[in-house]
């Protein structure tokens, strides 16, 4: 696209924004067709702006400065060292709790082992894929539908339940 | 040296740079978003990350022409999220049927209109260029842009809204 442009344009601009254009410059522009429309455009333009500022402090007068400088201050005199001081009973707790759940599932496990053995052989269907995956361990992987079919199928299964959660969570969200 | 010491100097220093920037710069905020609340986030928005990020050392135009910037990218940030106010719709019905008016009475609602019907971007353009008086290359600078493309929009700019002037009644030929 062609465009018409001056070099003076962005003086001319400068100087009518600043305030007014000394003659020279004044001079230039009346003659220069791209100069005068933005000379012209200009004029509107900051009448349009006084009026805008005028419209703006009759809305409400600007906050003082003081505001911001302590605001900005605030934001910026956190110190992350102190941050991470006053975090540390919080990590600390967290990391106790992780240690106990951890310790008290293995000792569980340990003393009450015949209870979840019971527990877990009486849950519908998992006795026969246990048989099925000891099978599968003694055969030496002779058949390929039980070496691949079988992970598959559960990943398959863990997969549509990991679906039909997270939808359920996002039902309730909505 | 950068922000933010406690330092009374610099304090006093800002507190005069506030009282000549804020009320432009409010100006430009409202002007381009349109939407007087969303200017006064980005207002306050524009005034604490340029606290936080000036170099005091800068002459006060570098520093002028920085909280523009940080203000010129908020805007196109916001813009980016959420389409622009919905103040442009209203005005938009206004235009069609508004004849045009006595001159300088109704220009504050007249230019908002011919506002309305830009892009918010071109009204940023508009904006820095001729109430601003920034260079090409300044406002390519902030907008983050190339300066040649700032020429040619501002170009088309230009002509289009000296076409809606026009046709508002807003005589262009008498007012230099």
């Amino acid at each position: 696209m062609k465009t018409a442009n001056c070099p003076m344009e962005d003086k001319v601009r400068k100087a009518l924004a600043a305030g007014g254009c000394d003659p020279a410059l004044r001079d230039h522009a009346v003659r220069c067709p791209v100069c005068r429309d933005v000379m012209a455009i200009s004029s509107w333009i900051l009448k349009f702006r006084d009026q805008t500022l005028d419209a703006m402090k009759a809305d409400g007068p600007l906050s003082v400065p003081e505001k911001w400088w302590d605001l900005a201050r605030a934001g910026v005199t956190i110190d992350p060292a102190a941050a991470t001081k006053a975090l540390r009973p919080i990590y600390v707790y967290r990391k106790i709790a992780w240690f106990v759940s951890v310790g008290g599932g293995a000792v569980l496990a340990f003393f009450e082992f015949e209870k979840i053995k019971s527990l877990l052989a009486s849950i519908p269907g998992l006795d026969a894929l246990a048989s099925m995956l000891r099978k599968t361990g003694e055969s030496g992987g002779a058949s390929l539908v039980p070496q691949v079919g079988l992970p598959a199928a559960l990943g398959l299964a863990a997969l549509v339940v990991l679906v039909l959660v997270t939808g359920i969570k996002r039902a309730d969200a909505a | 040296m950068t922000a933010l010491e406690n330092n009374p100097i610099q304090r006093d220093k800002f507190q005069e740079f506030y009282l000549r920037v804020a009320p432009p710069l409010r100006g430009y905020i409202g002007r381009v978003c349109g939407n007087p609340a969303l200017a006064d986030d980005l207002f306050q928005e524009s005034f604490l990350k340029f606290l936080r990020t000036v170099r005091w050392n800068t002459p006060e135009c570098q520093q002028r022409a920085f909280i523009f910037k940080i203000a010129a990218r908020l805007i196109i940030d916001h813009i980016r999220r959420i389409k622009p106010a919905s103040l442009d719709n209203e005005a938009r019905s206004e235009v069609a049927g508004s004849a045009a008016v006595a001159r300088h009475e109704g220009l504050g609602s007249d230019m908002k209109k011919v506002f309305a019907l830009l892009k918010p971007r071109d009204r940023s353009l508009l904006w820095l260029a001729y109430v601003e008086g920034y260079s090409h290359e300044e406002i390519a600078e902030m907008m983050g842009l190339n300066a040649k493309s700032i020429r040619v929009l501002l170009f088309r700019l230009r002509r289009s809204f000296a076409a809606s002037l026009r046709g508002k009644g807003y005589g262009l030929e008498e007012q230099s």
